[in-house]
């Protein structure tokens, strides 16, 4: 379709491409869409019909109270970290090679974010009473339990939450303003005048802007390190063998930055080949993930080593009778998928360079960590309510075709949500695209070449 | 530990009480509980009785919503009734006026209810003997719930 000539934007070639997905639509994304929608609804009518019947339709049982729902919680809380760290992280630090994947990133957090804050409630036993733990003034004199680590995550994920979607909104107001000058068709230029806040590029609301993220991103990183590491204190808090560790902060986090890398990835490569925009997203951003991705297993294997060393040598029987069913029992091949995809295959694998360049290679990769990632949630949570406790209330678990209806429920609404946005805002941050070049171009003074901007 | 404060606290040893109205279901009281004696609602109640059949219900407890963790109360509708009559006659309870529903059905008379800071009370002396012991004492938790192991006494 025809685009309105550029007007003070700059780079038209850079402009058209980004913007192309907002103003054009294939039947491919109708597709894609609706079968997104589908399993969306599926699992929504699902979690309807469950609130109706009872929790007695899950594989759930005494003592087994916690799990898919549990384990895909802390997937989908693990899943939203890397967004927040690559944008807030790498901005900070002045990383430049981060520019073409940040959007991308801070959308993908705020979407499984949202995905992941609605699994505490599918698998309350009184979801209509949920707001029984918010902590407000009411005729009832009610007040949450502030000792309790379930009352502190709900506080965390809404912080987080709220602050994620602040961090993806403020970037995307001048691309929005682009959008709005680009877009011809009047609903589409009411939407974008309404989310570009009237933004004109001033010199002071550049600034302004600048500094706003910059505070943000300071913000919102203790957030999200004290988000995963609650999340963790959930089990860690609990007086059960095998969640009563200390290094369950630290190895939370890592496994969260680890599955967030591992998604980032997955879904630049697909961005990236599904956009065409092999000129903005190139091999060299996908080494530089990689290598945070890589950073992030070897971590996520050593602090995984660390809890199990301890666990085996310390041989306390309550431990010990847990390690049991995961070396060789029940869960061992999970465990054995666990390590394959996220130690064994993984390192070895991103230590080339011909991989972490190759995107097929490191899409087959990162979807295969995030199988790990989830069965490690999944080892987390189940195996020690197994058989925790006296040997009589010792027992099994599986789960039933809600539960799995239920994990098919985020991963359906998470990719509804992200092709929405696609249509909803510039994928790649333009301007952001465009102070690089300008950044990147040298000027001849004299003899000289120096570059055009110092960065501070 | 529930997030929606149907469990109270309190620094003594004494039953866990939970306030059932509360509770929202998070299930994690089970996680918590080294003992796993919680016990979840899976259904609603069935309180479609034909009359007079409503009346086996106890008036004094109340019918817990589907949903809802609960566990041993302790009886705790027998003892609050016991000790609003002691009071309003002005005196102390005595040992064995309160007993348990399962103490009290008990035809081999295994469970013993009473006051454990009364050392003359019936339940004191039975667990003066050596022969007693608690469930998984080494986690501190200070259960109040004392068994009584085979052997001499």
């Amino acid at each position: 379709m025809k685009l309105h000539p550029p007007l003070v934007h700059g780079d038209d070639k850079i402009n058209r491409d980004i913007l192309r997905p907002l103003f054009e639509t294939s039947w491919r994304w109708w597709a894609l869409f609706g079968l997104c929608l589908t399993g969306f609804g599926a699992g929504f009518v699902t979690w309807m019909w469950m609130l109706g019947a009872g929790m007695w339709v899950t594989g759930l049982h005494r003592p087994v109270m916690w799990g898919v729902f549990i384990a895909n919680f802390v997937f989908w809380v693990g899943l939203s970290h890397s967004g927040t760290l690559i944008s807030a992280i790498l901005r900070l630090a002045k990383a430049d090679w981060r520019r073409p994947i940040t959007r991308a990133a801070e959308a993908m957090t705020v979407f499984t974010v949202l995905m992941a804050a609605q699994f505490p409630l599918i698998h309350l036993g009184r979801t209509w009473f949920f707001y029984y733990i918010i902590p407000y003034v009411n005729q009832r004199e009610m007040w949450g339990n502030f000792r309790s680590p379930l009352a502190w995550d709900l506080m965390a994920i809404l912080t987080y939450l709220s602050g994620s979607l602040i961090y993806l909104y403020l970037p995307t107001v001048p691309d929005f303003a682009i959008a709005r000058d680009y877009a011809t068709t009047p609903v589409r230029k009411k939407l974008f005048t309404m989310l570009a806040l009237g933004w004109r590029g001033t010199r002071k609301e550049w600034h302004r802007m600048n500094l706003a993220i910059l505070m943000l991103a300071v913000l919102v990183l203790p957030v999200a390190v004290s988000v995963h590491t609650i999340v963790s204190w959930d089990f860690a808090m609990a007086l059960a063998p095998q969640w009563h560790t200390t290094i369950f902060g630290p190895y939370f986090v890592l496994g969260a930055i680890y599955s967030g890398m591992a998604l980032v990835v997955t879904l630049t490569v697909l961005i990236r080949w599904a956009f065409k925009w092999e000129d903005y997203i190139t091999p060299f951003h996908l080494d530089k993930l990689s290598k945070i991705m890589l950073v992030a297993a070897i971590l996520w294997t050593y602090l995984w080593c660390g809890d199990y060393l301890i666990t085996w040598y310390g041989r306390l029987p309550e431990e010990k009778v847990i390690l049991d069913i995961k070396n060789g029992g029940a869960y061992f091949w999970h465990q054995l998928t666990m390590m394959l995809a996220n130690t064994i295959v993984a390192i070895p694998m991103l230590a080339f360079k011909k991989v972490r360049t190759s995107p097929w290679a490191l899409l087959f990769l990162t979807v295969f960590i995030n199988v790990g990632m989830w069965l490690e949630r999944y080892l987390i949570a189940v195996p020690t309510l197994v058989q925790k406790g006296p040997a009589y209330t010792w027992t099994t678990y599986s789960p039933t075709w809600v539960e799995l209806m239920m994990s098919i429920y985020p991963f359906a609404g998470f990719v509804m949500l992200y092709v929405l946005f696609v249509k909803m805002a510039p994928f790649i941050s333009i301007w952001e695209i465009r102070e690089d070049r300008v950044a990147e171009a040298y000027k001849t003074m004299g003899q000289a070449k120096l570059r055009a901007i110092v960065a501070e | 530990m529930r997030p929606a404060s149907p469990c109270v606290p309190s620094s003594r040893p004494t039953i866990r009480r939970k306030v059932y109205n509360r509770c929202i279901g998070t299930q994690y009281c089970q996680n918590n509980d080294p003992y796993n004696v919680r016990f979840f609602n899976w259904f609603e109640a069935a309180l479609n009785f034909v009359e007079p059949l409503a009346n086996q219900l106890n008036p004094d407890v109340t019918v817990r919503s589907r949903g809802v963790m609960e566990k041993c109360t302790f009886c705790v509708h027998r003892i609050r009734e016991a000790a609003a009559d002691a009071k309003a006659e002005e005196r102390l309870l005595e040992d064995g006026e309160i007993t348990t529903a399962c103490a009290q059905s008990c035809s081999a008379n295994v469970i013993t209810f009473g006051n454990l800071l009364d050392p003359h009370s019936k339940v004191s002396t039975a667990i003066a003997s050596a022969r007693r012991f608690r469930l998984l004492e080494a986690l501190g938790t200070e259960p109040v719930v004392y068994y009584l192991k085979g052997g001499q006494a």
